[in-house]
């Protein structure tokens, strides 16, 4: 226990947790409005389900199942992974630098010093959508799918970790990245709320071979729903999760090392 | 008068400074469009559903919709920056109205995202989704009076929202809180078409319906809307005249108890 609390890391992400939880008031509204918002995407889901019964033969339960895929991989990467977020600042006020002089590692110590306690509020969702899928539909709980569930959220994570990285990386070269982040991190995320199978063979190919966020979710719910897999490009793609989460990661940390060899701090 | 109006181009001047910032913004306008519009394909029966409503309205209820919040220009930190910085004790002191500033600002901000934005991704919406609005000059007229009513309460949420900065430390929550709100029952996403009844009745007593959902529809099913034009516009100057009320009691209330610059 004393070794694990004398890791540099875990004193970094304990004192990041108590640095926040000194505004309590702010951080338990923050909390609440961004449930809020959340409820109100799913709001907008029920109500076409209200109206239509089923989104291109997925039906309500269905889509919970999608939903909780997709917000347990955003809770454990916005817990984790927040300090990719706002990297430009970190770079533009020189903060950076200190984190260069360190014997650490950089994407480690950024994590730590910015690992934020707000995305387990998307695991509780997470859990809520759970329960409420079990309740509209019947999975079976077995070990091997329990098991399964696991490796899909890290696989999924590691995902859209990867992708917060990348973006990140740009700010080396560019400085600026507000925009950029706002599109590729958040705004694509929405495409991950209805099943693939409404958009194009286009953007269905570009989801899954170059931006390959349907693994998040898309993909490995045809294994939990036992949907036929015949409807996808391929049937294995339903466990490519997890390959696909580690290979985007080394591409990842391999961007992140290039943009830092060329990185040459703002003088601020 | 001269000032504002400089201002306005001030803001304007700056939205064309971040170019990157500008084609991001494009895209992901056409992202959300995309999204929508997949949706509604994949939903609404060819042939229509029970009030006439068919995938080919609905494409371009998204294009319009997500068009015309698109051009509601974002000015959050406008007022709760000058708050947090103290800054707002110097400007108190100028001869202006900060709350017209800020609707200068937002105006300005507004008019480049209308000619830069809106209007490019209409025409290329109109080609590339094949959409078809067929539009009557009287038609067009009183959508152009509902842009500009539904501006009008866009802008006085914006400032009841930035005032409540001189009560609470943090206002993004309440932002976030507008966005959800917005995001259910402005129309942005999903006509109060498809409501149940009973939530269609109370959401037309919220502001948030007359911020996209009406403009709207008065361009793409002017005979078919929910309240008829002229009851609409009152419905409008109300929505105004309450919001107006309010959000001048909090800003002034606001200003009053501001503890800096000795006051």
């Amino acid at each position: 226990m004393k070794i694990f609390l004398e890791n540099p890391y875990i004193r970094l992400i304990i004192s990041s947790i108590q640095s926040k939880m000194e505004y309590r008031g702010t951080f338990l509204i923050f909390l609440l409005t961004i449930l809020g918002f959340y409820l109100s995407q799913v709001a907008v889901i029920a109500l076409m389900l209200y109206k239509f019964k089923t989104i291109k033969g997925w039906n309500a339960g269905e889509l919970a199942m999608l939903y909780t895929l997709l917000i347990f991989s955003m809770g454990v990467v916005s817990t984790i992974f927040s300090g990719m977020i706002d990297f430009s600042d970190f770079i533009r006020k020189g903060d950076y630098d200190r984190v260069l002089l360190r014997p650490l590692s950089t994407i480690g110590q950024i994590l730590s010093i910015n690992f934020d306690l707000t995305g387990l509020a998307h695991l509780s969702l997470g859990f809520v959508a759970l329960v409420i899928t079990n309740h509209l539909i019947h999975i079976n709980w077995n070990f091997a799918n329990i098991f399964y569930f696991i490796i899909t959220i890290i696989g999924g994570s590691l995902i859209l970790g990867s992708i917060r990285i990348m973006v990140a990386s740009v700010c080396f070269y560019a400085i600026s990245n507000e925009s950029l982040q706002h599109l590729i991190v958040f705004s694509s995320r929405e495409f991950l709320m209805y099943p693939l199978n409404i958009y194009t063979r286009t953007v269905q190919i570009f989801l899954t071979f170059i931006f390959p966020i349907a693994f998040i979710n898309y993909y490995p719910s045809y294994y939990f729903l036992n949907k036929d897999p015949s409807m996808i490009f391929h049937p294995y793609l339903i466990y490519g999760t997890l390959p696909m989460g580690i290979f985007l990661f080394f591409i990842a940390i391999f961007l992140w090392r290039l943009g830092e060899r060329y990185y040459g701090s703002t003088g601020s | 008068m001269k000032i504002y109006l400089k201002y306005i181009s001030l803001s304007f001047q700056k939205a064309i400074t971040y170019r990157i910032e500008y084609f991001t913004s494009i895209l992901n306008a056409l992202l959300y469009i995309f999204i929508f519009i997949s949706i509604w394909k994949a939903i609404i029966p060819e042939e229509g559903i029970d009030n006439g409503i068919t995938p080919e309205i609905m494409t371009s209820y998204a294009v319009l919709s997500t068009l015309i919040k698109a051009t509601f220009a974002r000015s959050q930190g406008f007022i709760s920056s000058k708050v947090r910085t103290g800054e707002i004790a110097v400007d108190l002191m100028k001869p202006y109205s900060i709350p017209l500033l800020y609707l200068s600002d937002i105006i300005g901000q507004s008019l480049f995202q209308l000619l830069a934005r809106g209007i490019p991704l209409l025409i290329f919406c109109i080609f590339f989704f094949n959409i078809k609005i067929e539009v009557e000059l009287i038609q067009f007229i009183k959508f152009i009076n509902l842009y500009f009513l539904s501006f009008i309460i866009y802008y006085l949420i914006s400032l009841f929202i930035s005032s409540l900065s001189f009560y609470f430390v943090e206002v993004f929550p309440f932002w976030i809180l507008y966005f959800a709100l917005v995001t259910f029952m402005s129309g942005a996403i999903i006509p109060l078409d498809f409501f149940p009844e009973f939530l269609k009745n109370i959401i037309l007593f919220t502001p948030f319906p007359y911020l996209f959902y009406f403009p709207t529809m008065v361009l793409l099913r002017p005979n078919q809307l929910l309240i008829n034009y002229n009851e609409l516009l009152l419905n409008y100057f109300i929505n105004i005249v309450i919001l107006f009320i309010i959000s001048s009691l909090i800003y002034r209330m606001g200003i009053r108890k501001l503890p800096i610059a000795g006051g």
